[in-house]
């Protein structure tokens, strides 16, 4: 038997005060190993050191007696805290766990319960099965640490732990030996620093998926599974708690801002989608009049006639066939325009190969393109040119900034020959720009106008 | 009509964001110890349960040896009898 620790109250009501303590006194002070609990009343931080006003101690008579005693207090902030001495009018008072774990004293003040499981795995014996276990020789207690305490509905210290509701205070004092033994308290000395590295790395964050990431919400899941292995390792492994917090709420505000975000340039471009349609249905409408008034004529054409209405018809019914696939032309656009390194010649073939659209078209949903992410990109030119052709090639990149100040230039021209700083005004004035620009950009032009004026 | 919100605007927000979502952690210590036990309780669930220092020992008095014993409260000299059996298990 290494120590014996009585983790109870003697001066509770559910031990008899006997006239004389003489018994337990000399068999306590024959063994040299029994540790006795005692209760500190309020305990304060002063200077890192604990202190108190007052200790309970287990009875008048066992103190005359010089026996070892420990308190059994803790404090319940943001986890378990046993102070591991305190101090009382100079005299100090250890911690029950501490004394019965013999460990030298440290430069540590307190000590951070890890409960590592459920206490129903700690080794326990009723009093009645420990007295049979004795009888039977069923027990060898040889260099090992018994705590005597109540397990009752009163004495449970009302903790709730990741694998019990309760705890009884006998299993907290285990713990808390365990935990001194075999040195895995819970480490609390990187908080301040995690919270430090974590402010940074979300900042790294947020620069990174709003400049450099096209989608930002994709990138949070891979995000909170790297920080939780990072936890788990430390705390699971190493027993080292972090600032995960300060990682996790920020995260989280970053999460619900980005998915606004996302719903609000979803409405954007449902916005520009929808008018696109409209205008896609109208012209719809009208190539199928026009194939039904020249299918009229071929009844009744002749010769040469007839040929230019079969001619017709036929790319009619390719222009209304084109009209009801539903392509993403702006994409198809730069994705046909890259290929081509964005060349003088590209447009014109663009227009060749696609066939059905006028080059008119494409350059137009170009513009729009090139408009869309200049805004985006917060008009800085190098930035827009690289994502319009995502290429580092700087040829290529000379090309698409040229046609860009081409547009900006122009719209700065007009505005200063307006002399005017009204954007409605404006607006009015641009008519025909707007008219000549998918209904989708048209929002990216108001930006860019706004902008203009404001730095004029 | 619906405006674009530009990438610096939207950095801007989203720094704002993250130094009132460390603000509410400073004011509110009751969120912060929320969190932080939370995750703790996580994380301990992953690790799965250690297995404690088989060197320590409960003797628990519960409910039922203390209605075989006596009607409590409990004469000290049941643990002076119990410190004594200790002794002999060694």
């Amino acid at each position: 038997m290494k120590k014996i620790g009585l983790d109870i109250v003697l001066g509770s009501r559910f031990v008899k005060q006997s006239i004389d303590d003489t018994l337990l006194a000399k068999v306590i002070k024959n063994s040299g190993r029994v540790i006795v609990s005692s209760i500190a009343g309020r305990i304060e931080k002063q200077n890192k050191n604990f202190v108190t006003d007052s200790i309970s101690y287990p009875a008048t008579k066992l103190l005359t007696e010089n026996i070892s005693t420990g308190h059994i207090n803790f404090i319940s902030a943001d986890d378990i805290v046993i102070p591991l001495r305190i101090d009382l009018f100079g005299r100090t008072e250890k911690a029950f766990a501490l004394q019965l774990s013999d460990k030298k004293e440290g430069k540590q003040n307190d000590l951070h319960v890890n409960f590592i499981s459920s206490q129903n795995k700690l080794t326990q014996y009723s009093l009645f099965g420990f007295f049979d276990a004795v009888e039977n020789d069923e027990i060898y207690l040889e260099n090992k640490i018994v705590i005597v305490g109540f397990t009752g509905a009163q004495f449970l210290t009302g903790i709730e732990t990741a694998y019990d509701d309760n705890i009884s205070n006998a299993a907290l004092q285990a713990f808390a030996v365990d935990n001194l033994l075999r040195n895995r308290f819970t480490n609390i000395n990187f908080i301040f620093l995690s919270a430090l590295v974590f402010i940074v790395s979300l900042a790294a964050f947020v620069l990174w998926q709003t400049f450099k990431f096209g989608k930002p919400i994709i990138i949070y899941p891979l995000y909170f599974v790297s920080f939780f292995i990072f936890s788990y390792v430390l705390f699971g492994l190493l027993d080292v708690r972090l600032a995960y917090s300060i990682m996790l709420l920020p995260l989280f505000f970053l999460f619900i801002s980005d998915f606004v975000f996302w719903v609000y340039d979803k409405q954007l471009e449902l916005t520009g989608l929808k008018k696109e349609e409209e205008i896609l249905e109208t012209l719809l409408f009208k190539k199928e009049l026009e194939l039904k008034r020249f299918e009229n004529e071929l009844k009744v054409a002749s010769g040469k006639e007839a040929l230019l209405c079969v001619k017709k018809i036929k790319s009619l019914k390719n222009e209304i066939d084109a009209r009801h696939s539903k392509l993403n032309f702006e994409e198809i656009v730069l994705e046909l325009l890259r290929s081509r390194n964005f060349s003088q010649s590209s447009f014109n073939e663009i227009t060749e190969e696609i066939g059905v659209i006028s080059g008119k078209v494409i350059s137009e949903y170009f513009s729009g393109a090139v408009l869309k992410s200049y805004v985006e990109n917060n008009f800085d030119e190098e930035k827009t040119a690289k994502w319009i052709s995502t290429s580092n090639d700087e040829e290529v990149n000379k090309r698409v900034k040229t046609k860009l100040k081409l547009f900006i230039r122009e719209i700065e021209s007009n505005i200063k020959k307006e002399n005017k700083n009204n954007f409605e005004l404006l607006k009015e004035k641009f008519k025909s720009k707007y008219k000549n620009l998918p209904r989708k950009f048209h929002p990216y032009l108001d930006e860019i106008i706004r902008k203009l004026i404001s730095g004029l | 009509m619906i405006k674009p919100i530009a990438r610096n605007n939207k950095f801007f927000i989203k720094s704002v964001l993250i130094i009132a979502a460390i603000s509410v952690l400073f004011l509110f210590g009751g969120i912060n110890r929320t969190i932080n036990s939370t995750i703790e309780q996580i994380l301990s669930v992953a690790r799965g349960e250690l297995v404690p220092d088989t060197n320590i020992v409960i003797v628990d008095i519960n409910k039922n040896d203390i209605d075989k014993i006596t009607l409590p409260p409990i004469n000290k000299n049941y643990f002076a009898l119990l410190i004594n059996s200790l002794q002999k298990t060694v």
